[in-house]
């Protein structure tokens, strides 16, 4: 009801505007022609379409394209004349050269055959969702089922239509005559939103009371177009501004589209307030009545969406998976005559992840100009895929509006020409995936931290292990050294001891003779500690060699006895054998396996003071097992861990009484370890012990 | 005539030690100090057998038993060694310098002559062989 007055007023204007139109002409031709360097005169269609241009109330071409092309007009000398037609006469009548430059002008590859079209244009259009004030509309799964007045036969109904439909979704299209009549059904609930372009949507919908939505799609890229191959010369003029301003932030152009793309400026609003105040009180007397029943219907209309807003409730959740969360928007994109790709529509959390509104994004150069520099090269590889028809799942860092880097996830499918097989378009979605990436990041942070001291401690390790292992070097090499040095001594203290026992030097008392037994014995003893000594360092450097000959273990067991007799009988200790038959060859190293029998068994004989020691030797499991019991003093438990450790004489009292070097069972153990075999000791103190070895038949090699 | 033994020891003490023993036993004994010495008396004397210390100042004992089994006219004298050295590898090395035998010190002066005797047939009858 309020749109129609407003419209009959404007009618009644209609004269005075006609005046202003002669004014206005006048005036533009003056200066022209005093210049007298009117080179041209354009002919421009105007149509109505606002706010991007219309005949304003005064009857003057007016709106964005009127105020842009006057700039240009005025900076290129150009005359200006107007010719008002309905849009489908406009472009019939620049199809045939009647007029010379039609604004407003989509383009379409159809268009593209019949008119010219400058390269930049001149401003970008989208369609926008505008919703009643009483319904809830933010996201694009929100308008299922609804129902959306559009203007009649528009491309936006056919590309919302198709979208709702490619989406799964259905909605009911209420037809309007006018972009006015489109906000004025939804405006009294006739249709619950309104699909129109943004231009007119931002500029009109507060005066309707509507609510913009978030939900944009259809991008369109509008240019100046002339006749197929007739006024280039515009053209060219039109881009050569547009490449200048559409850069400049504070640009004529800027000025101009702020200006239009403001909602109703204040002028506007100025210049209808006293009519709005008069409608306002004449509508209040005349329909004073009918606000109870206004209210009744208000109450009736209450109930209704409550109603209304539970089945949606219901419908919201099955469409869960579907719908978008905080950090998800749904976009499309199609590709535009430069081969660069334009944003068509979003849905969802749009601003919350680019930080930009839709206007702005696309203002300041869309997709690729917020992506961050270091990742183009990504997304010409993505873009690559989906020109192979391929879709494409694609991580990649965007900067938002504030600058901030976001790491995204794009989900992303080829749309691709039936006829041609040529991208012409995508849709899908971007997800905000920054605090996946920021705790991926920290684990790898964490990780490299921990690689990094795994590898110091390693290094560590290394360094300690080296030092370790020349300290041991050394240490054989000194003990080597050593015991070389000390034979040479010995050798004369042996030598001459034994010629003087011989006799060779002359005959010798008895005193004599006893105390020279103990200069032997005790060098004997010595060059024992030096061998034990140069074994062991041996060992420890790696530098013994144990001999893989086959050998009668009974003949070596016989010799070693042989050898310890002497002891055994001078301490009257009886000295058994039992050799299973059974045993017989042995793959070793003889003179290492008696030096264990013979150290084993002059231990035996050492720490037993009565009784006897017996020897065992018998075959099971592959292996010769060898033992030698004795009846002595045995080892007390917290004894028997020490025992095959290096200079580990039990009992330094017990020492004095039996002369050892304390190396003698650790060579053993080497030694028998060495030709693969175990060693080990049971015993019972005061009651004798008994050590155990075994050696394998067969010997694997190492 | 008594045969002769070349006694190659820098160590004084064992160089009175080992020619004491030898001459309680009949042996003639030459001595050197060293393995130049050594190498000069072998030629002039060609004894029946050389008895070698391995650590010898200046020329070592490997040098003087390599030397020694070079010269065609000395090649045939067996060379003993007698020596302290007891590391693992010492007895190959020795060999493979060239000598027949390995007496390690210290000797033990009961059993050290029965070997020397054992040397000195075993080259006895390796030249008979030879001459044969």
């Amino acid at each position: 009801m309020l749109f129609p007055t407003i419209h009959k007023n404007k009618a009644g204007w209609s004269w005075y505007a006609c005046l202003f139109v002669v004014l206005v002409m006048i005036f533009i031709a003056l200066p022209v022609q005093a210049v007298g360097a009117a080179s041209r005169t354009v002919k421009v269609g105007v149509y109505q379409n606002k706010p991007k241009i219309f005949i304003n109330d005064s009857g003057n071409p007016d709106g964005f394209f009127i105020d842009l092309l006057k700039e240009i007009a005025t900076r290129e000398s150009w005359s200006l004349d107007y010719v008002p037609c309905e849009w489908e006469a406009c472009l019939a009548l620049l199809e045939t050269n009647q007029i010379d430059l039609m604004p407003d002008v989509a383009y379409s590859s159809e268009r593209d055959k019949l008119f010219d079209f400058h390269r930049i244009p001149a401003a970008e259009s989208w369609s926008r969702v505008y919703a009643n004030p009483h319904i809830q509309i933010n996201r694009f799964d929100q308008l299922n089922g609804r129902r959306v007045a559009i203007l009649k036969g528009s491309i936006q109904q056919v590309e919302l239509s198709k979208t709702m439909q490619d989406s799964g979704f259905y909605l009911v299209t209420i037809p309007a005559n006018s972009l006015e009549e489109v906000f004025q059904l939804t405006a009294e609930g006739s249709a619950d939103a309104a699909v129109v372009n943004q231009f007119f949507g931002n500029y009109y919908y507060q005066k309707y009371g509507l609510v913009r939505t978030p939900i944009v799609f259809n991008a369109t890229a509008l240019y100046f177009a002339t006749a197929q191959g007739k006024n280039q010369d515009l053209l060219d003029a039109i881009d050569r501004y547009l490449q200048v301003w559409r850069d400049d932030p504070i640009s004529v152009y800027t000025r101009i589209l702020n200006r239009w793309l403001e909602p109703a400026s204040i002028n506007q609003w100025v210049k209808n307030i006293q009519w709005i105040v008069l409608l306002i009180l004449f509508l209040l007397c005349l329909a004073g009545g009918w606000i109870l029943m206004l209210r009744h219907q208000v109450r009736d209309r209450t109930v209704h969406l409550v109603k209304l807003n539970q089945a949606l409730s219901e419908s919201e959740e099955r469409y869960r998976l579907i719908s978008t969360v905080a950090s998800d928007y749904m976009f499309s994109s199609r590709l535009q005559p430069d081969g660069t790709l334009a944003l068509n529509w979003v849905a969802g959390a749009f601003e919350e992840i680019t930080g930009y509104t839709f206007e702005e994004y696309i203002a300041m150069g869309g997709w690729r100009a917020a992506l961050h520099p270091d990742d183009v090269a990504i997304d010409e590889r993505d873009l690559e895929v989906l020109r192979s028809n391929h879709p494409v799942i694609s991580e990649i860092r965007t900067l938002k509006k504030n600058r901030q880097v976001r790491w995204v996830r794009v989900y992303a499918h080829p749309v691709m020409d039936e006829n041609s097989h040529q991208l012409v378009g995508i849709y899908g979605a971007v997800q905000d995936i920054t605090e996946r990436k920021e705790i991926e990041a920290q684990i790898r942070q964490m990780n490299t931290i921990l690689e990094m001291r795994v590898a110091e401690r390693t290094a560590e390790l290394a360094r300690a292990k080296e030092r370790a292992e020349s300290a041991d070097r050394l240490k054989s090499a000194f003990l080597a050294t050593m015991s070389h040095e000390l034979r040479t001594p010995l050798n004369s203290i042996i030598g001459f001891t034994g010629i003087l026992l011989m006799g060779l030097v002359g005959p010798l008392e008895a005193e004599q003779e006893k105390q020279l037994n103990m200069v032997q014995d005790s060098a004997r003893h010595l060059l024992e500690l030096i061998n034990d000594v140069l074994d062991i360092s041996k060992i420890e450097a790696g530098q013994f060699e144990i001999f893989h000959e086959p050998f009668d273990f009974p003949s070596a067991i016989h010799k070693s006895i042989e050898k310890v007799m002497p002891l055994a009988e001078k301490k009257r200790l009886v000295l058994t054998a039992e050799i299973s038959p059974q045993v017989d060859t042995l793959t070793g190293d003889r003179r290492r396996v008696e030096q264990i029998l013979i150290n084993l068994l002059s231990n035996a004989i050492k720490f037993t003071e009565r009784g006897r020691v017996h020897i065992a030797c018998e075959v099971a499991d592959g292996r010769i097992v060898t033992s030698i019991t004795d009846t002595g003093i045995g080892i007390k438990p917290e004894q028997m861990d020490a025992l095959f450790q290096p200079f580990s004489q039990l009992d330094s009292g017990i020492t004095r009484q039996h002369e050892g070097t304390g190396l003698g069972l650790s060579i053993c153990k080497r030694l028998v370890e060495a030709m693969g075999g175990k060693i080990w000791v049971e015993s019972e103190w005061n009651k004798g012990s008994k050590f155990t070895f075994t050696l394998p038949l067969e010997r694997k090699s190492i | 005539m008594k045969t002769t033994i070349l006694l190659i020891e820098d160590n004084e003490r064992n160089r009175y030690l080992t020619t004491f023993l030898l001459e309680k036993y009949g042996y003639q004994v030459v001595q050197a100090e060293d393995g130049q010495t050594g190498l000069l008396l072998a030629q002039q004397i060609k004894p029946a057998l050389i008895l070698l210390d391995i650590q010898l100042p200046g020329m070592d004992g490997y040098t003087v038993a390599r030397e020694l089994t070079k010269n065609t006219t000395l090649q045939d004298i067996p060379i003993v060694a007698v020596t302290s050295y007891a590391m693992v590898g010492d007895r190959e090395r020795i060999m493979a310098a060239g000598c027949v035998g390995y007496i390690e010190k210290p000797i033990n002066p009961m059993t050290f002559m029965r070997e020397i005797e054992q040397y000195l047939s075993a080259a006895i009858t390796k030249l008979k062989d030879k001459d044969a």
